[in-house]
This record gives C-alpha cells, sequence and structure tokens, in this order.
C-alpha cells in the first residue's frame, strides 16, 4: 500500500466483516457521512498514511453493493439529484436482488449512514410490498400470527376498508 | 443486529426503526392491511406516532402528486370518494373509478358536500339533518360532533366555518361563526368560545367555508371597525385574528365579495365568483409565500367559451382540478394543465350519473376520534 505524498488522503482502505479489503477514492468514499467522517478525523491529525477502515456490520458482497452504489453517485456529485439517468439507474440497481439482499443492504446502508441509499432501499422495499396480502407479508418478514381466529376476525373487520 | 429474543429470526431481519421507515412509505390502504399481520404490527401501525409519521411523509413524498375528490350521489345521498394521481396521461379523457363510502344512516345534500372542509385527511361536512360529521373518508371512521353549548341559533351555529389543524396544541380544530366564533377541539372533544371576531365572516354573494393555509383559517371579511372588505385570518395555535394584505392589482375593479379564497398545493389562492364568467380566460391568483404582497402570482386558465368554474386541488404543481359550469347544462370535472394550458375531461365510473362533486382530501390513517396518547377506540 502507498502512502499519499499530499497532506489530504486520495484513497481509503475499507475492511469488511469477513476480513477483505477494498481501496476506495475519497470522492466515492465520501458518499458515505461513516467513512467522510473517518477521513475529516485522520485529515485533522495531518496523517499521511493511507488509513484502514473495518465495517464490522458488513460483509465483503454487500460492502462490493454499497461501493458500486457509492462510485456511480460520486460520478454524478455535481448534478442536481433529478437526474433522470441516475434515478433509471438506481432502479435497475435494486431490480437484481431478493428480498435478504435487499435487507442486507439496507441495513449496510444505515450503517453506514449512506443516506440517499437508505431512502431508495426503504422507498424499494414500501413499493414491493404494498400489494401483497397479509399471509405474503408474514412470510417475507418470518412472523408468527399471534392473533386467536376471533381477534383476527375482529381486526378484519376493523380495517375491512383495506381489503376492498 | 438483535438476534437475541425470537428464535428462527433469519439474520437479514430488519431493525425496527427500519421497519417502521418502510412501512411508512405505504399507501394507507396497505397499512390498514397489514395491521392484520401480527399483534406487533397491530399495534404499531396503530400508534398514534406512527399515524403522524405516515402523514407528514405523505405530505413531503406525495402531497403533491396526489389528491382524492369527495362526491354525493344525488338519488342515494349517499357519499363516494376516488383518488387521482399525477401522470403524463396519454389520452384525451381520464378515467376514474368512485367507491362508495357508508357512514351509518347518514345521507347527505348536493350543498353539504359543496361546502366541505378537509385537513390531513379530515374531511368536516353537515348531514342533511345538519349534524356536523367529522369523517375520514380513507379509514371511513366517523364522529358526530355534538352541537355547541354556545349556539345561539341552532341552525346559523350547525354551519361550517373551517377546519384546521393547530400545531400548538397538536390538535384539530372546527370553528363555527354567528355572532361569535365557537372552536371545537378534536383532542378534547369539547367547544370553547373564542375571542369575538373584529370582522363580519358571512359576506360572499354565496357563503362559503374557511380556508385553511399556514396555521390559519381565512375567510373574506368586513373589518366592523371601518368597514372595509379584508381577508380575515384566525390562527388557530393563537387563537387570535389578524389580516392577510392582498395587493390591489389582484382585487381588481371587481367587487371584493364576488370572488372566493381556496387553498390549492398549499398555498392561498383567489378567483372570481362563477356568476361573473364573462371571457374565455379564467384568472387564478396564488400566494406563493405566506403573508408576502409581492408574492401574488397569477395563472390564467383558457376555455373555449365563457363557462363558470371552481378550482378543486393541483397534482404535480402544474395540473389543476376543477369543475367547469357547476350545477348546469354541461357540468363536468376537467384537470387543466396550467403550463400547457390544454385541458381534458375526467369520467367518473362506479357512481350513478346524477352526482355532485364536493372537495378534495388527502389520504392518512388521522383519526376524528380524541386521541390522547393512548390508541383509542372510540
Amino acid at each position: 500500500m502507498a502512502s499519499s505524498s499530499s497532506s489530504s488522503l486520495s484513497r481509503v482502505v475499507v475492511k469488511s466483516s469477513d476480513n477483505n479489503l477494498f481501496v476506495v477514492n475519497k470522492k466515492v468514499a465520501s458518499q458515505s457521512q461513516l467513512l467522510k467522517q473517518c477521513i475529516d478525523n485522520m485529515e485533522e491529525k495531518g496523517t499521511n498514511d493511507v488509513i484502514l477502515i473495518p465495517l464490522s456490520n458488513v460483509t465483503s458482497n454487500i460492502l462490493t453493493l454499497v461501493l458500486e452504489y457509492c462510485e456511480k453517485h460520486a460520478d454524478f456529485a455535481d448534478d442536481d439529484n433529478n437526474n433522470q439517468e441516475l434515478k433509471q439507474w438506481d432502479h435497475e440497481f435494486l431490480k437484481k436482488f431478493d428480498y435478504a439482499t435487499l435487507n442486507s443492504l439496507t441495513m449496510a446502508a444505515d450503517y453506514m449512514v449512506t443516506k440517499s441509499l437508505l431512502n431508495l432501499c426503504c422507498q424499494f422495499i414500501a413499493d414491493s410490498i404494498k400489494d401483497l396480502t397479509v399471509q405474503q407479508i408474514r412470510q417475507i418478514f418470518d412472523i408468527k400470527n399471534d392473533f386467536t381466529p376471533q381477534e383476527e376476525a375482529d381486526i378484519k373487520n376493523e380495517n375491512a376498508w383495506a381489503f376492498r | 443486529m438483535n438476534d437475541s429474543q425470537v428464535t428462527n429470526l433469519p439474520d437479514h431481519t430488519l431493525p425496527q426503526d427500519i421497519l417502521v421507515h418502510i412501512l411508512s412509505l405505504l399507501p394507507a390502504k396497505s397499512i390498514g392491511r397489514f395491521r392484520c399481520v401480527s399483534k406487533p404490527w397491530k399495534s404499531l401501525l396503530s400508534h398514534p406516532h406512527f399515524i403522524k409519521t405516515h402523514l407528514n411523509r405523505t405530505k413531503q413524498l406525495l402531497g403533491e402528486d396526489e389528491a382524492s375528490l369527495i362526491f354525493v350521489s344525488n338519488d342515494s345521498g349517499l357519499l363516494y370518494s376516488t383518488q387521482l394521481k399525477y401522470t403524463h396521461h396519454m389520452f384525451d379523457e381520464i378515467t376514474t373509478f368512485a367507491t362508495k363510502l357508508c357512514f351509518d344512516n347518514h345521507r347527505f345534500r348536493s350543498y353539504h358536500v359543496f361546502n366541505m372542509v378537509s385537513c390531513d385527511g379530515l374531511v368536516l361536512l353537515n348531514d342533511e339533518e345538519n349534524k356536523f360529521l367529522l369523517i375520514n373518508p380513507t379509514t371511513r371512521e366517523f364522529k358526530e360532533l355534538p352541537t355547541s353549548p354556545y349556539a345561539l341559533d341552532r341552525h346559523l351555529s350547525n354551519t361550517i366555518s373551517g377546519l384546521g389543524y393547530d400545531s400548538v396544541n397538536d390538535d384539530y380544530k372546527v370553528v363555527t361563526s354567528e355572532m361569535f366564533v365557537n372552536v371545537y377541539s378534536v383532542r378534547n372533544g369539547t367547544w370553547e368560545r373564542a375571542d369575538s371576531s373584529p370582522y363580519d365572516h358571512d359576506v360572499g354573494y354565496r357563503f362559503s367555508p374557511g380556508t385553511f393555509v399556514n396555521g390559519c383559517i381565512h375567510w373574506l371579511g368586513v373589518r366592523l371597525s371601518d368597514a372595509s372588505s379584508v381577508i380575515a385570518a384566525l390562527d388557530l395555535g393563537e387563537g387570535k385574528f389578524g389580516e392577510v394584505s392582498i395587493p390591489s392589482w389582484v382585487v381588481g375593479d371587481r367587487e371584493f365579495a364576488f370572488n372566493h379564497l381556496v387553498e390549492l398545493g398549499g398555498f392561498l389562492c383567489w378567483y372570481p365568483a362563477s356568476l361573473l364568467a364573462t371571457g374565455n380566460t379564467t384568472d387564478v391568483y396564488m400566494m406563493k409565500e405566506y403573508g408576502v404582497m409581492d408574492s401574488w402570482t397569477k395563472f390564467t386558465i383558457s376555455h373555449s367559451e365563457p363557462i363558470s368554474l371552481r378550482p378543486l386541488c393541483l397534482l404535480g404543481k402544474k395540473q389543476l382540478v376543477l369543475v367547469e359550469n357547476e350545477g348546469c347544462i354541461g357540468e363536468k370535472l376537467v384537470m387543466c394543465n396550467l403550463s400547457g394550458g390544454s385541458s381534458k375531461d375526467i369520467a367518473v365510473h362506479g357512481i350513478a350519473d346524477d352526482f355532485s362533486v364536493g372537495g378534495s382530501f388527502m389520504e392518512s390513517l388521522v383519526s376524528p376520534h380524541c386521541t390522547t396518547e393512548a390508541v383509542t377506540e372510540c
């Protein structure tokens, strides 16, 4: 690993929970407020070494995805937020994943404080579950039906407006 | 990650705060359905705090792109609603389906829905027995309000003057005015008499209820001290009366009282009363920054012949939904594109032909019942 010659860092190394290393350039890393904060702190101290940021909560396959998102969004960082091409890319990006991956990605975005990715994932999950039945929701979220048959009939009756 | 409690939770289970975030993005109807998933989901999705979070997210994300309308069937006296969304419509006509709403045995007449007011998904209107009904057309919850103990005249005091949200006390308030102004608190379920108004509120050529914008209910009024025409405002949080200035170029030569106020896209707007329909255009004025005289902006609606119109709501900032020729032959619901000038008819299905259009509301889970801290099911 080469150390940077100037006092400001150009790259950082991020370590996943399963101990894989990712070299990330600063502009890309700055999409995550968590990584940006680490970089800012180190720069304030005047460190010239490449810094290593361990992320104990994110596995390498999920980290790869977060970084892919950050890289794309770093390219558009100077554009306004309403870029249609970027919106299209976001949608195509999330469309590929199964529910478990989406959940992990959402949690990683939350942990790494990548707010735009977190909002994007939440909206995507909301859009994909909004038309599901009660039974399908129980399956996807692995929730046990703890109503008695009478209680379930009552609550369905109370919310009959939502089943029409 | 929280894997300590329940067995069998997969390691991709979302933490509660993210789950709440996702669920607050759902349409009201999905939330009603998902209350039946389990007991924890039921209590989460019925909690007043969640309902407020959901309301704020809806306003923030969809407030401008979705709106619903109330109709009354003139045959059955029953209410109907339909939801409109902002879209790039390809066809000349927009089709929408109305859903029947039942509120026990209450029946309504066209002038009841005409004078309805709404705020955050709640709708206030009178039924044919002149009782006050506060309804949520989305969840079908409703509450019949008691008559004010301060009422001097039963008919007058049951005339709606406004509905709005008081952010100081986190409360929805119903306002009526006769000689005195009476205010009903939805949170407490009680009436109170407000300070007497320094304005006469009943000056229009046809009575219309107040318009709620920016925490205040607005009326066209006459200042009692010097008989000058003003937009009078009651601040629901402070309980105080004030005025909103309107430039003379907006008022024009027309008699002040021959105009109406309406809320469009969260802004206070001013438009001419329909009996004055003469030209092929109608000018609507919008106060883009509340209380700022210079921010009044004109937009012009073109039509092929002199017609009357009543604006209902704004979708996606540039599509205005309005009723043309109300109460006359050729009455229709129209979506008018403000930037392009083109307009399209809205065909309403699912309701018998003889119906009247009320006003607009947003879909929400807000309850018309008194909501103190605990979830009450009155």
